[in-house]
């Protein structure tokens, strides 16, 4: 606590530097966050830049100094998941199985707040998906949905190396690829399934819970759920 | 315009297409894709500047033409399969369908020096580095993911809104990406990598079989 100091300590010159960068990291930090709230709350499409700069209550060219467009800020959200996520895999004890890790690792992004977990409701009790799911199943620029594949390719060679070291593969094995790629397909069941389901479902599970599910399935093996069936 | 008139012309247009796809490709290989002109795909393939604008409308809808075709035949074929068949069987059947359609997935390619190359697509190569094909890529695979879940819910007759269709075609989708991405990771090891069709059934039987298969014994590392 410096209370007094404060001020005088803007005079440095090196200070004010640090201040400078400081608020502007603030800035930023409100800016992202009011597009969050209004993501969530009326959806990606619906959100304007004035309405997320009215919200963050800075000027509407201030956006522009520190994002290129609405997508951007969205990304931003995304891209800091999936390296909470990357990050909270990696830092899983040695010794778990692949479900153990991904059941761990979404426990942790909940402790950072993430509400992917959370069976989501608005006001009126509709389900809604959480944030980056809703983004992902409105977006239809390809620039946007570039960024997402790329995003995702980066994940998933993150997630191959992890395995390949975890479950001691030598290198040209496909195995820790096929366990990468598992986690992917889990995702987009999450996202994609999420609306088939709370179509036909008024208390759809979260989207969590979906991705869990999706790669409890693959860890046991389709082929269960295709052997009562396959005679249609 | 008799009959024949018609055939000739379209299997002219087909042709032409076809040449603009080709030399497009070679350049967006040599050059890079930002520093190819739609005048140096024209200029190569010897058809006037505004022919191309007859066929496409923009550059990266001739990255995306291979990719795109592909995606379709492999839809197709899939749908095409008897019934009764594993996912596993539809898969593997679908990729005879495409290696007789004169798709080289199936092929252990090498080039003059005998070096190994996966028979991707131009258009997943650019997605490295183009973030608006990369968004196509990413389109088409979210597409042919719903039409897969449509035809295994048909297939195995799962309800409206169960989850297990889309479960499976998830599947297919990872399994794409196994063959796609996994080539690089195969072939880092060894000097005689499998196909990206083999890489791709690979992937599938184990999502088939199950994972823990992949981790039983391995988990003291």
């Amino acid at each position: 606590m410096v209370p007094d100091g404060e001020e005088h300590q803007v005079m440095v010159p090196v200070e004010g530097t640090n201040r400078r960068e400081r608020k502007k990291a603030e800035t930023r930090t409100r800016i992202i966050e009011a597009a969050a709230t209004l993501f969530q709350r009326n959806g990606y499409q619906a959100t304007s830049i004035e309405d997320i700069t009215e919200m963050a209550d800075v000027a509407p060219r201030t956006f522009y100094s520190y994002f290129d467009a609405k997508a951007d800020v969205a990304m931003v959200q995304l891209d800091r998941w999936n390296e909470d996520l990357a990050e909270a895999m990696e830092s899983r004890p040695p010794g778990e199985t692949l479900d153990e890790m991904v059941a761990g690792a979404l426990a942790t992004l909940d402790d950072l707040g993430y509400v992917n977990s959370q069976r989501l409701r608005d006001e009126d009790g509709r389900p809604f998906p959480p944030l980056g799911v809703g983004l992902l199943m409105a977006e239809t620029e390809p620039e946007v949905a570039g960024r997402i594949y790329q995003s995702t390719v980066r994940f998933q060679d993150r997630m191959t190396v992890l395995f390949r070291g975890r479950f001691g593969y030598p290198p040209g094995s496909i195995e820790p690829r096929v366990l990468a790629a598992a986690l992917t397909a889990s995702w987009f069941v999450a996202v994609y399934g999420f609306g088939e389901v709370a179509a036909v479902d008024s208390d759809p599970p979260s989207t969590d819970e979906l991705g869990l599910q999706s790669l409890a399935m693959y860890t046991s093996g389709i082929a269960g759920l295709v052997e009562r069936r396959v005679l249609h | 315009m008799t009959q024949v008139e018609t055939n000739r012309r379209e299997r002219k247009k087909a042709v032409t297409r076809a040449r603009i796809i080709e030399e497009a490709t070679a350049l967006f290989r040599r050059n890079g894709y930002q520093s190819t002109t739609i005048e140096d795909i024209t200029e190569a393939a010897d058809v006037a500047p505004r022919t191309f604008y007859s066929y496409f409308d923009a550059k990266v809808d001739v990255a995306l033409a291979q990719f795109e075709e592909w995606a379709r035949h492999h839809v197709e074929a899939m749908e095409a399969r008897p019934a009764g068949e594993s996912p596993v069987e539809m898969a593997a059947g679908a990729l005879d369908v495409l290696t007789s359609m004169g798709y080289v997935t199936s092929r252990r390619l090498r080039d003059e020096n005998g070096i190994p190359f996966p028979p991707i697509a131009v258009a997943v190569l650019l997605s490295e580095t183009e973030p608006e094909v990369a968004g196509r890529v990413y389109q088409v695979m979210v597409s042919f993911q719903t039409r897969m879940t449509e035809l295994f819910r048909n297939r195995l007759g799962y309800p409206i809104g169960a989850l297990e269709p889309r479960i499976i075609a998830a599947s297919m989708t990872a399994t794409w990406l196994v063959a796609v991405y996994g080539f690089a990771d195969v072939a880092a090891g060894t000097s005689d990598p499998p196909s990206t069709d083999e890489l791709g059934l690979a992937g599938l039987r184990a999502y088939s079989d199950g994972l823990s298969a992949l981790w039983e014994g391995r988990l003291g590392h």
